[in-house]
């Protein structure tokens, strides 16, 4: 936006010359039936809740072993169920469960390096906004990184978790060596040429073979980016999205639902020193504010809400530069609920063009934009980019705002496009379907079944995941 | 300890944390990782809408909800704040003591 007081104002003069219209419109009345989560009472069992706040439980036991050996002595001690618990950043349910929860926050930093190899061994429990300055520290640093870089370690492993570029897989696939602490308290050490299968399973395992301890992770020379944050029209963006792809290192896409507008970041290694520091201002807020005040206004709406935003708008080019880990992960204040499904590469555009479509044509009271992103394949049993090179589409919502509906008709048009969901976000895929798209979806079962045959680590979630459960269940993850 | 090495994180922002810890507290390892480790992540962290340890204007009207309510909140979550601030193992007793400790206000057990 030109000035925060030309924003200020056009908000309230479009407040003012709205409110009539929309009086009885009220936040609350626009959000989601209350959720059944259980709430804080002074001196009970405390409860947990993920980051986004649409899961829940009241676990019976929640433990945080300070080493490996107290973890495997945990896991061998415990009989009932165990789901491990990282930042609580899946928007899915994979944590919830009311017996024991088990945190590796207190195993965290770097445990060993190799300064030849560019390797570095990690404990899971490290959050990932610590690891950037403590493999500097060690002539490291990590080729890509998540855009929220809030998560464990040990979590965005599980999920198969992604940054974006073209030359780039998940984090996942840069794990060449793991210890997992299995259901019955063994640890087991696994590389491509230790324990293999088991290494290709627990690389991406959504926390269902016990608990991953420590990694190795390849990684290189400490470097600097430079981002730039650009604005084109909507098809201009679109007809430029593979071009872009191919030239930047990293590069992500921003649509804007009932906007002729779409956001380019593209990041390249190297510095410039001119740049500016702030970066790029997203309001999501405010346009927010703007859609609630007009984009229901019968016929002019989607127009007025567009030439509110756009004549508002700073839609120069803003660049910054810093560390890799700086430019590459930026803070999330604004809780919400997110769906990702990952598409092959080269089915992105029309895939989006749809989602677009239907948006509009269905006129989905949504302004949070969608994300576009590339990664490339790997060769991770449970991995999103498993054996193919993706294009990873989220579309959010508020938390405060009901995503159903919404995140329900956008689901079935990414089922086109044989999507295969993010494991930490929401979705309704259960055993059946997900099987179909995993070519070794049966291999990593049956090494789930030799670690843990009687399903110590699967809660409702993943019990609908794997095919242990009726499908009924599967309808709770949304 | 640890009171020292909070006393480090608080010179790094206008905040008297010392005044905030009794003599007898000592901060545990659990403690003085979370704080620095989960909360000093956004309550340290200039410019991104979140209030800062010792932002006695931000605090101020916070603080006039209670603590308990401060403690709920954190807890279940609210507004940009995530449940337990992400922190999944944290006990009650130690999340009084970061609620204390961020947002200058005694516990109102006295704890």
């Amino acid at each position: 936006m030109r000035s925060a007081t030309r924003r200020e104002l056009l908000i309230a003069i479009l407040g003012s010359a709205t409110a009539s219209l929309f009086a009885g419109c009220r936040r609350t009345e626009l959000g989601p039936p209350p959720e059944v989560l259980p709430a804080f009472s002074p001196g009970q069992d405390l409860p947990w809740r993920n980051w986004a706040g649409n899961q829940g439980c009241r676990p019976s036991r929640r433990d945080a072993p300070i080493d490996e050996q107290a973890l495997a002595d945990l896991l061998g001690r415990e009989t009932g169920k165990v789901r491990p618990v990282g930042a609580g950043h899946s928007f899915s349910a994979l944590v919830p469960s009311d017996d024991t929860l088990v945190a590796c926050d207190l195993m965290n930093g770097v445990s060993s390096f190799d300064s030849e190899r560019l390797e570095a061994e990690v404990w899971a429990g490290t959050r990932l906004h610590a690891l950037g300055p403590a493999l500097e520290a060690r002539g490291q640093a990590m080729p890509n990184l998540p855009d929220i870089d809030y998560q464990t370690l040990g979590g965005a492993i599980a999920t198969s978790t992604h940054g974006t570029g073209r030359d780039f897989g998940s984090l996942s696939s840069y794990v060449t060596a793991l210890a997992l602490v299995t259901p019955s308290g063994e640890i087991i050490e696994c590389s491509r040429a230790q324990n293999s299968e088991i290494f290709d399973a627990a690389r991406c395992s959504l926390g269902s073979l016990g608990v991953v301890s420590r990694m190795t992770l390849r990684n290189r020379t400490p470097f600097d980016l430079t981002e730039s944050v650009s604005f084109q029209g909507l098809e201009e963006a679109l007809g430029d999205v593979e071009d872009r792809r191919e030239r930047h290192r990293h590069f992500e896409l921003y649509v804007f639902p009932h906007l002729d507008a779409a956001m380019n970041i593209a990041i390249d290694e190297g510095r410039d020193d001119g740049a500016s520091t702030g970066g790029a201002e997203f309001s999501i807020q405010e346009m927010r504010d703007v859609y609630r005040m007009v984009g229901g206004v019968p016929w002019i709406g989607g127009r007025l809400y567009e030439e509110l935003i756009l004549s508002a708008a700073d839609l120069s080019t803003q660049v910054r530069s810093g560390r890799s880990y700086q430019i590459l992960a930026n803070p999330r204040i604004e809780r919400f609920r997110e769906m990702e499904y990952t598409i092959p590469a080269d089915a992105g555009p029309s895939c989006v063009r749809e989602i677009l479509d239907t948006i509009r044509s269905q006129a989905i009271p949504v302004v949070y934009p969608i994300e576009y992103r590339y990664v490339r394949g790997d060769d991770v049993w449970l991995s999103m980019f498993n054996q193919r090179d993706g294009c990873s589409i989220s579309i959010h919502q508020f938390a405060d705002e009901d995503h159903r509906a919404y995140f329900d008709v956008i689901e079935k048009i990414f089922w086109k496009y044989e999507g295969r969901p993010h494991w930490g976000k929401l979705h309704s895929l259960s055993a059946l379907e997900l099987e179909a798209l995993y070519p070794r979806w049966k291999e990593f079962a049956e090494v789930r079944e030799s670690l843990d045959p009687t399903g110590r680590f699967l809660n409702e979630h993943l019990q609908a995941i794997f095919g242990t459960n009726p499908r009924t269940v599967q309808g709770t993850s949304l | 300890m640890t009171r020292a090495s909070v006393g480090l994180l608080a010179m790094s922002v206008p905040f008297p944390v010392q005044a905030q810890s009794s003599p007898e507290q000592e901060w545990s390892k659990r403690e003085t990782y979370v704080l620095e480790q989960i909360c000093a992540q956004c309550h340290v962290r200039p410019g991104i809408g979140v209030p800062l340890m010792g932002d006695e204007a931000e605090w101020g009207p916070r603080r006039a909800a209670g603590f308990e309510r401060l403690l709920t909140n954190t807890v279940e979550g609210y507004l940009g704040m995530p449940p337990l601030g992400t922190c999944s193992f944290c006990t009650e007793e130690e999340l009084r003591r970061l609620v204390a400790i961020l947002s200058g206000m005694p516990d109102d057990e006295g704890r």
